[in-house]
């Protein structure tokens, strides 16, 4: 597998885009990457002694698409936000565990953002407030 | 009172097709017409891949990689 150097990890409540689970629609325009946001970042080692971060993440969705019971106890990322998160749309991060994965950082499974200089693959993160929503759920 | 004219000039009045008293398109072909269809919806873009905003089920976020569950099984981890 070809590991990302883990310094260049993001950070918990950083935004970055992954390509798993994979969406197969044959469709659709092309491969499809996810906007997902870092919870948990432990650096790991491979057996082998290649030393390699393990990022735990939860998916974001379009919040047109989240019913509105759901909108309480997650983080809405309202239309006055995303463009500095470096998404497309309102988007909701539900927190709940069944919605949290864990992943290699990997270019198997992340992707850089290509919009935003100097900003690698991050492509945004979370502001205080945000981030105080996230901890409170 | 008399109605303004809307067209003044005797030559442009002379340019006015007379209205045909019928409308030859069919209500499928108007509704298909270029200028009344909705503008398609763009996916937005991440570098070469679309950004998929659609919602994940619990088992669709369980699959795991093989590969990546096989890495996560045989290392330890570092740091806390």
């Amino acid at each position: 597998m070809s590991f990302y150097d883990p310094t260049t990890a993001p950070d918990v409540f950083d935004i970055v885009w992954c390509k798993w689970p994979k969406r197969e629609n044959p469709l659709a325009p092309g491969p499809w990457v996810r906007c997902v946001l870092v919870l948990d970042v432990r650096l790991m080692i491979d057996a082998d002694e290649t030393e390699w971060a393990a990022i735990t993440a939860a998916y974001g969705t379009d919040a047109a698409k989240v019913e509105k019971a759901d909108l309480s106890n997650n983080l809405l990322i309202t239309s006055a936000e995303y463009r500095a998160l470096g998404l497309h749309k309102s988007t909701v991060f539900k927190l709940d565990l069944k919605n949290r994965f864990r992943l290699a950082w990997a270019e198997k499974y992340f992707v850089p953002q290509s919009y935003v200089r100097d900003r690698g693959i991050v492509a945004g993160s979370l502001n205080a407030t945000q981030q105080a929503t996230v901890l409170t759920e | 009172m008399p109605l303004r004219k809307l067209i003044s000039s005797p030559e442009a009045e002379r340019d006015v097709a007379p209205f045909s008293g019928s409308f030859t398109a069919s209500d499928t072909q108007f509704r298909m017409a270029p200028e009344v269809q909705p503008s398609k919806v763009e996916i937005p873009k991440v570098g070469d891949y679309y950004a998929d905003y659609s919602p994940l089920t619990p088992e669709e976020i369980a699959e795991v990689d093989a590969e990546c569950a096989e890495l996560f099984k045989r290392s330890k981890r570092v740091s806390g």
